[in-house]
């Protein structure tokens, strides 16, 4: 059973509280969404459940999902993307995609997955002065909605920022976007082609390869098919859920 | 103890304070207003002392008292002067005694039960100032409400009626009846009977009157004996939740701006708080000496009365406005709400504060443009990239079903960057065979297509068309291509 401590602050109490009913309850806690799915759809989300990288799984820490060694291609950002979405979808919580590239494409997701997203684009498609500023934007905005945690889960998308502008940044704005999680409740979900964020809780490495003829497959098929290969793992509110295994095939 | 203010000769006083040298001589005020609908002529309503040394009395007409007194004054009715005394009289009543009662023209009744100054100093004070504005006042002071009229009716100057129902007694049975205003009808019956006086009146059994006069003759008779009570229906200032500042200085920057919003704030929140309301929007305006003014409406959340938080909510937008010249007025106004509560479902989780998010949102918005943050909205169009944003809204319930979607989601390049394509002959025509040049270059290992797609080709402007390729590369990484006449895009990347 989770502490509670009244030291704590509130957010982080009634994130705990409904930690516990969620799993006291499960089935009343559970949405009729997810009560529904199809099995593949419930297979997905049970594996990406053991990596605990669903919505109530990623609150109150940084998360990093980087590309792993096939960096620059990195398929399945997009279904890390989807999933999360999905998630927020099927709980009725919103979602802010802070955007650093605009490169966001909300015709690829159904526009039921989309009525709960807060989309910040602070990407180039502006004046050529916007171009150098949109990383700073986008570390600005992030820590505005984790400052105010009204939302669950904030995404820092960074996949396409070169790495060098990625290494200028201060070490202090990382962990700051990591106090403003565990003081709020809050998850901040980095996706970066490579290591980045080094205050993240925690750090996966996602490997998968598709062929052009997946572009036809079921979204919910795909899913399974990501492997997350844990990089560093630092549990703030479940401190079972880090095992050894260094390379995990989660189909 | 209740004060009732009355001035003497109301219309006429009322008009009177206006021209010199008239309060010596004989004046009278004609009832136009009675006359202006019918057909009667007008008659005097009331005249002054020196009138009435010249037996002009109400009722007569114009042409009766001037034959009596040819000197006489006669003054139509003023309705705009009336009720601008009226308003320097609640103005004045206001000023001693938070709670007062506008009883009739020219009469105002204060509870003196809660001021700390004894009658005399208050009856001194409303005096003076009233007297200041050319209104002479006579005042009663009695225990009740009624009867503090009636003292303010007979004194000259000041009364204080002590509660005491000897004292009251006494100073009630020698009035005459009309005092107490009764319906014509009603006093004819009485002085029928060959009663004069109140004393007269209260002499016979309440029970008897009420049998044979009915309830309106037993409220008189309660009035003749001091024992009516009732409450004040008091006036309150009506609810103005506006605030404006005509500048001497022009502002130029923001902060002296935010320092009289927030002093606008700090009161009109006061106020809403005092009549138990929530501010239910923000209405701005920004006036400049020329250009037209800015007008804006800022929706809150939920409705609240935080200064603080509606501050934010201010500084947040301004910080994105640009003013064409500089701010030569400001006007602020709360749109009043009636408070609000609403109690979760254990499991609902909704937005922890729905004030501060929205707070949020428009510094996000003024740090990223309007057109630049909100929920996506796909249009109705196969034009690629054809989305809309619209403002964010409280996030929308569970979904019941989740929807079906195929393929990896597509990371969009905007713009495209343009890409050198070296092709191939096929079946089909040309397929891309190589990207030679552009931000990703290499032997395609697999491409399929063309995807043909095109509309609003009956637009000239807007029409489009283009065949799109997917592509993948040796690293493993999908693209899609896109080919607009002879050129080539790279468009995005399925991750």
């Amino acid at each position: 059973m989770p502490s509670t401590d009244p030291s704590q602050p509130t957010p982080l109490r009634l994130a705990q509280l409904r930690d516990l009913l969620g799993r006291k309850y499960p089935e009343a806690h559970r949405s009729p969404a997810v009560r529904g799915r199809s099995p593949a759809a419930a297979r997905c989300s049970a594996v990406l459940a053991t990596e605990n990288l669903t919505l109530r799984g990623l609150e109150g820490q940084v998360t990093e999902i980087t590309g792993g060694e096939t960096a620059e291609a990195a398929p399945g950002m997009g279904l890390i993307l989807h999933h999360l979405l999905a998630q927020a979808a099927a709980a009725g919580r919103g979602l802010v995609l802070v955007d650093e590239a605009d490169c966001f494409d909300p015709q690829s997701y159904p526009g039921a997955l989309c009525r709960n997203l807060f989309w910040a684009r602070c990407g180039k498609s502006g004046a050529g002065t916007r171009e150098a500023a949109s990383l700073a934007t986008a570390l600005k905005v992030a820590d505005l909605f984790l400052r105010d945690g009204n939302l669950p889960l904030v995404i820092l998308d960074l996949f396409q920022t070169p790495a060098r502008e990625l290494a200028r940044i201060n070490l202090g704005v990382w962990y700051r976007l990591r106090q403003r999680t565990e003081q709020n409740g809050c998850g901040l979900c980095l996706l970066s082609a490579h290591p980045t964020c080094s205050a993240a809780h925690r750090r996966f490495a996602l490997a998968a390869s598709f062929a052009l003829d997946d572009l036809e497959r079921p979204r919910d098929e795909l899913l399974p098919e990501l492997r997350l290969r844990v990089e560093r793992a630092q549990p703030r509110w479940q401190p079972e859920t880090t095992t050894a295994a260094p390379t995990r095939r989660i189909a | 103890m209740f004060a009732a203010v009355r001035i003497p000769l109301f219309p006429l006083t009322a008009q009177i304070r206006h021209l010199r040298d008239l309060s010596a001589r004989p004046a009278a005020v004609l009832d136009t207003l009675a006359a202006a609908g019918g057909k009667n002529r007008c008659r005097i309503l009331l005249g002054n002392e020196a009138a009435g040394a010249c037996r002009v009395v109400p009722g007569m007409t114009a042409a009766q008292a001037q034959a009596r007194c040819p000197e006489l004054i006669l003054l139509p009715r003023d309705p705009g002067r009336e009720a601008a005394a009226q308003a320097e009289l609640l103005a004045c009543a206001a000023e001693f005694s938070p709670d007062f009662e506008d009883t009739a023209p020219g009469v105002i009744t204060l509870d003196a039960f809660s001021l700390p100054s004894p009658p005399a100093q208050i009856a001194g004070g409303i005096m003076d100032c009233l007297a200041a504005r050319g209104l002479p006042v006579r005042i009663g002071f009695a225990p009740h409400p009624d009867l503090a009229g009636l003292v303010s009716q007979v004194t000259d100057s000041v009364r204080i009626l002590p509660d005491s129902p000897g004292e009251i007694a006494k100073f009630l049975q020698p009035l005459p009846l009309r005092t107490l205003a009764p319906p014509p009808q009603l006093l004819e019956i009485l002085h029928a009977w060959g009663l004069r006086t109140l004393g007269d009146f209260t002499r016979l059994s309440r029970q008897d009157i009420a049998a044979r006069l009915g309830p309106p003759g037993a409220a008189l008779w309660d009035q003749a004996a001091g024992r009516h009570q009732r409450l004040l229906r008091l006036v309150r200032p009506p609810q103005d939740f506006r605030l404006d500042l005509d500048l001497e200085e022009e502002i130029q920057t923001l902060e002296p701006l935010l320092f009289v919003l927030k002093r606008f704030l700090d009161t009109l929140c006061a106020r809403l708080e005092c009549a138990y309301l929530c501010a239910g929007s923000l209405k701005l305006g920004l006036f400049h000496r020329q250009s037209p003014p800015y007008e804006k409406v800022l929706r809150i959340a939920v409705p609240c009365r935080d200064a603080g938080l509606l501050f934010r909510l201010l500084q947040a937008h301004l910080e994105s406005y640009r003013a064409p010249e500089p701010i030569a007025a400001v006007g602020l106004e709360l749109v009043p709400l009636p408070e609000s509560r609403q109690q979760f479902h254990l499991f609902e989780s909704s937005l922890r504060d729905p004030n501060q998010f929205s707070a949020t949102l428009a510094e996000a918005e003024a740090l990223l443009g309007c057109d630049r943050a909100g929920t996506p909205r796909t249009l109705s169009s196969h034009r690629p990239d054809a989305f809309s944003l619209a403002p964010c809204e409280e996030p929308a319930p569970p979904a019941v079903a989740l929807p079906f979607a195929l393929g990896l989601p597509l990371r969009r390049f905007r713009p495209p960057p343009p890409i050198l394509v070296e092709t191939e002959a096929g079946s089909a025509g040309e397929r891309p065979r190589a990207i030679r040049e552009g931000p990703v270059r290499g032997a395609l290992e697999s491409c399929r297509g063309p995807w043909l797609s095109s509309g609003e080709w009956w637009e000239a402007d807007t029409a489009w068309s283009h065949r799109e390729w997917d592509a993948r590369l040796p690293d493993g990484a999908c693209y899609r291509l896109r080919q607009t006449g002879a050129r080539w895009f790279l468009e995005g990347q399925y991750a």
